[in-house]
């Protein structure tokens, strides 16, 4: 089961199933850690005083994929655990470059949602299916940030970039991009160099006296943590959303859906293609023309049954898929648990 | 009729046409810029690369790198008659990560448009998650990369990366 959640930026703050929350969290039926989904309380403001009310929700809440959950999903990452996970490592990681003399300092996890829950992308996966967003942002996502200004958090200089990775700047060779930096790091080993390509940093390089862990404070980072892997879950994921497209059920679907909206005036194939052509303009902001046919696409994909056809097409794929390889998606699933255990005890 | 090209070697020219008949504004002085950086990281030492070739424990080839969200990977319509076009290119870069190294030379790949034709994803970001979407305007299934990690786009049918999201 999964717990709704509250994030849309119109929706009350204060979760009306709070109570609900700890019931489920008391039968076991969802993991209930601290911060890891925000499920014991009132959900709005995590750790860090992070703001989760524009978090993705486990399953869509409007539109014409409301409810629905694809079979693989069980065993995809989701965001939640992401940000647990990226919590931890920043804990980890800080700790690293601070014996090193450096201040890391990302900003903490879960400020910057992602667009969904998890990979499967229910929103958006078979193009827009949410009519009240179409009539106000064409095929834009509502939540498109403002602040073309930001940027993912950088390190600052070539020593703390290489402390804690073994980065080294654009063009820059091992001797000169790390000043600081002894021990015997070879010139080969610098990019552009030949026999570079493949070839594993140095092991035994040192900063002031002190030695680099191997692959730098990340990579202690990860032999602590662990590494959370549903690459299983993430292959059939792609895999069967590609295969669909070739169904016989899926094809006559799209026709039923292209010449409805031949009726409305335009002439489009495939919903995935409609969602292509309105960002093939390169712009960032929906016209006039393109909210009217994202009304008619989400009103055709509506009358024509579309997204039932698809849903079924693909959850009938994953459910073979996920019995040939069960015995994989198990296993990494349960390493994934002890990954997750284990983020847990780092903050 | 849409944007999405079905083979790796696409003219760019051919590219630009098609663009120009969709009605950009005020195209008499259009410029076109090709562009495999659009990574502000200071030094390049922050972003996520794409690879034209897929690797097994390594990549190397030439490469498209970025630290934003990108809603199409074809390029991006800058203003005044400026059209931007992605390509993959050589830089001296070679990121250290989980599954190997990705480096950004070697040849393989360059001048080639980027959208549709990535094999792989390096992610060198500090802390802030990749995802590669197989449809633009953030729409399909995806693949995600966390920070510090690498590995082979899903090549089920074809090459299909289209638009790039981040989360933190």
């Amino acid at each position: 089961m999964t717990l709704p959640r509250t994030h849309r930026r119109n929706v009350s703050r204060l979760s009306s199933l709070s109570g609900l929350a700890i019931l489920v969290c008391a039968l076991g039926l969802v993991s209930c850690a601290p911060g890891s989904d925000g499920a014991a309380g009132d959900g709005s403001v995590g750790e860090d005083g992070v703001d989760k009310s524009h978090w993705p929700t486990a399953q869509v809440e409007r539109g014409l994929v409301k409810g629905l959950a694809l079979p693989i999903e069980h065993y995809l990452r989701t965001y939640p655990e992401e940000v647990a996970i990226q919590r931890a490592k920043n804990a980890l990681n800080r700790a690293c470059m601070k014996r090193f003399g450096f201040d890391y300092d990302p900003p903490a996890p879960g400020g910057r949602p992602a667009h969904s829950y998890n990979a499967a992308n229910m929103k958006r996966r078979w193009g827009i299916t949410d009519p009240a967003e179409a009539k106000e942002h064409g095929y834009r996502l509502p939540q498109e940030p403002k602040d073309d200004d930001w940027r993912p958090y950088e390190l600052e200089g070539p020593d703390a970039n290489y402390v804690f990775d073994l980065t080294l700047a654009s063009g820059a060779s091992a001797a000169s991009g790390a000043s600081g930096a002894s021990g015997s790091s070879s010139a080969s080993d610098a990019p552009g160099a030949p026999g570079a390509s493949g070839q594993k940093p140095p092991t035994d390089a040192t900063y002031k006296g002190n030695r680099i862990p191997e692959g730098g404070c990340r990579g202690e980072t990860d032999r602590k943590l662990g590494t959370y892997d549903d690459s299983l879950a993430a292959k059939i994921n792609v895999e069967t959303f590609q295969r669909a497209k070739q169904a016989p059920e899926v094809l006559a679907v799209n026709r039923r859906w292209s010449s409805c909206m031949k009726k409305k005036g335009y002439r489009v194939a495939t919903p995935l293609e409609a969602l292509n052509q309105a960002f093939a303009k390169g712009t960032t902001e929906a016209s006039q023309a393109e909210t009217a046919m994202a009304i008619a696409d989400v009103e055709c994909k509506k009358s024509t049954h579309l997204i039932d056809v698809y849903f079924s097409t693909e959850t009938a794929l994953q459910k073979k898929r996920i019995e040939e390889e069960q015995l994989g998606l198990d296993e990494q699933k349960a390493k994934n648990e002890k990954v997750m255990k284990r983020a847990a005890e780092y903050r | 009729m849409g944007f999405r090209k079905k083979s790796g070697a696409i003219a760019a020219a051919a590219t630009a046409a098609a663009t120009m008949t969709l009605g950009f504004p005020g195209t008499a002085s259009a410029a076109t810029v090709y562009s495999s950086d659009q990574c502000s990281a200071s030094g390049n030492t922050r972003c996520i690369m794409l690879n034209y070739n897929s690797g097994n424990g390594g990549w190397l080839s030439a490469c498209f790198l970025s630290n934003t969200q990108i809603p199409d990977y074809s390029g991006r319509y800058a203003g005044d008659g400026i059209h931007y076009y992605y390509v993959f290119n050589n830089y001296q870069i070679q990121y250290s990560l989980h599954y190997g190294t990705s480096g950004c030379w070697g040849g393989n790949g360059a001048d080639q448009p980027v959208k549709n034709n990535a094999a792989a994803v390096g992610n060198n970001l500090t802390s802030c998650t990749a995802v590669i979407h197989y449809n633009s305007g953030y729409g399909g299934a995806t693949d995600k990369f966390s920070a510090g990690h690498n590995g082979n786009l899903n090549a089920t049918l074809k090459n299909d990366n289209a638009s790039q999201s981040l989360s933190c």
